[in-house]
């Protein structure tokens, strides 16, 4: 088993003549929660989405598990997209289902379990779920793969603080000690108590990547300060980069 | 893998299609009851003979039902092709791509099972069109009739094929091949057509009717040229001036042969041209929204 989970190598990804990420150099480790910050625009889901294999990368390269993105990272993976992804005909039964038949360690029980805490039966509709709704049952079934790099991409964005705290501690309960959980997300207070490390990408430019205690050890304050200095309106022209790495 | 992509393809089709099948053969029985190919609507037409106002009433359903039957076949064949068009782009496409292609399986995959699907509910649209049919000439003559007809029919048909052209079977053979392999290429060329549109970054779907016109037209140049240069060509003439030489089926056979050799090599370059385009497109350049 490879030590990181995630290697990237001048990773770089352009659309267009526009670079989204610029020479990313990145390692992750294992058995670690992840906070991927930055502002809107600055890379996040290009950099997840390359991670998925959605994307492939213009230059550079990137590893997960020791491997290219191919079948087997994505078997490695379990991913939530900032999106639902299911089609809206299918029943909660159906999306389970799906999720039993493509991926080795999907466990069934714990989905059923999941989808109980949350008063969604097996029967309903995607269709007629309200958008939280939509986004708890999507991340049940994910959380209830046994994966070993869970990418999450604005897993709070659009649901209330109740179910905030709900996907919160579904995420730090059913991830296992050798996973690697890594979140996007510019809600950092709420998140803030559960990482480990925090990424913070600005134009497609790592600014910044250490464990939280280090910074908060450093710099003498929280992710959340850090992130409005580094990202204040107007600092990077004043030059508010100082605390790149 | 594979097996289990076509099983979900197959569900979601089946589900949008189904009711189509049911509502066409549906439609097909209530018209031989009355409308097109019915065995009452003679009955009652003598009947009513001196009632003018059911006799009235009657032709007027005769008429709505048999335009009915024009309707949902005319649905049958418009669905088919919008739902497997559908099918791949908000499958593949759109937001279900994000689940698609994470799923642990290579693009081709998830092309080849859109496109083997899409095949088989094409041909099922076919049988379900032609059991319309079937249904209403069984109206029209009855059923008994249809089949003894049928049978004598066949067995008269068998009698010539054999004494005419002995070599039927390699031609049923043939043609199913060719209709195989020039509907999957007419499928990929429409999903090539969508991956092409999809490597633009904006109005997308209509870069894809741009990139199918676009593509049927460059075939369409090339194959003239061909034609023409073909025809020009000095050892391809002196071929056919021998073929020319042999006694009447021998040369019709051998020309039949060379045609149909011909079209198939043709679908095939198309078939492979279109699904290897289409995957490497989505292999290395997909983006979704």
């Amino acid at each position: 088993m490879n030590s990181n989970i995630i290697t990237c190598q001048g990773l770089t990804k352009l659309f267009g003549s526009k670079a989204a990420l610029e020479h990313i150099d990145l390692t992750v480790g294992r058995g670690r929660i992840v906070g991927l910050l930055g502002p809107n625009g600055s890379g996040k889901t290009t950099f997840i989405k390359l991670l998925c294999g959605l994307l492939q990368p213009t230059s550079g390269s990137l590893q997960v598990d020791g491997q290219t993105p191919g079948p087997h990272t994505k078997s490695v993976i379990s991913y939530l997209p900032d999106r639902m992804y299911f089609a809206d005909w299918m029943k909660v039964n159906d999306i389970t289902d799906f999720f039993a038949d493509f991926y080795a360690d999907f466990d069934r029980a714990k989905a059923t379990e999941m989808f109980g805490v949350l008063g969604i039966g097996p029967q309903d509709r995607i269709k007629t779920m309200s958008k939280g709704t939509k986004e708890k049952a999507q991340l049940a079934l994910i959380m209830s793969r046994q994966a070993q790099l869970y990418l999450l991409d604005e897993p709070i964005g659009g649901v209330d603080p109740a179910a905030r705290d709900f996907i919160l501690n579904t995420i730090l309960t059913n991830y296992s000690e050798n996973s690697t959980v890594l979140l996007s997300t510019h809600l950092i207070t709420d998140i803030e108590r559960v990482l480990d490390e925090a990424i913070f990408l600005q134009n497609g430019k790592v600014v910044r990547h250490d464990t939280v205690d280090n910074i908060r050890e450093k710099e003498g304050k929280s992710v959340d300060q850090l992130f409005r200095e580094i990202f204040a309106y107007g600092s990077w022209e004043k030059g508010g980069n100082t605390n790149v790495q | 893998m594979f097996s289990k992509l076509c099983k979900y393809e197959f569900r979601s089709l089946v589900r949008t299609l189904g009711p189509v099948y049911l509502a066409v053969i549906a439609v097909a029985i209530i018209n031989t009851f009355i409308g097109l190919g019915s065995i009452t609507s003679g009955n009652l037409n003598q009947a009513l003979r001196g009632n003018s106002v059911f006799s009235g009433l009657i032709s007027i359903l005769q008429g709505v039902s048999a335009f009915v039957y024009f309707g949902v076949m005319v649905a049958l064949a418009v669905l088919t092709l919008i739902i497997i068009i559908q099918r791949f782009y908000k499958g593949l496409l759109s937001d279900e791509g994000y689940l698609m292609f994470t799923l642990p399986v290579k693009p081709w995959q998830l092309i080849a099972a859109k496109g083997s699907v899409a095949f088989v509910m094409s041909v099922a649209s076919m049988l379900v069109a032609l059991l319309s049919i079937l249904i209403l000439v069984c109206g029209e003559v009855g059923l008994v009739t249809f089949f003894s007809e049928l049978a004598r029919g066949w067995s008269a048909l068998m009698a010539e094929l054999s004494r005419w052209l002995p070599l039927w079977p390699l031609y049923v053979v043939e043609f199913l091949l060719l209709a195989i392999v020039s509907g999957l290429a007419s499928l990929y060329q429409i999903y090539f057509a969508m991956a092409l549109g999809h490597l633009s970054g904006k109005h997308r779907i209509m870069m894809s009717v741009l990139a199918y016109v676009a593509v049927s037209t460059i075939l369409n140049i090339i194959f003239g040229f061909s034609m023409v240069f073909l025809s020009n060509f000095s050892p391809i003439q002196r071929f056919f001036d021998q073929l020319n030489s042999l006694p009447f089926m021998e040369w019709g056979n051998l020309f039949i042969q060379l045609i149909f050799l011909l079209s198939l090599l043709v679908g095939l370059a198309q078939l492979v041209l279109f699904f290897f385009g289409t995957e490497r497109i989505l292999s290395k350049r997909l983006n979704l929204e």
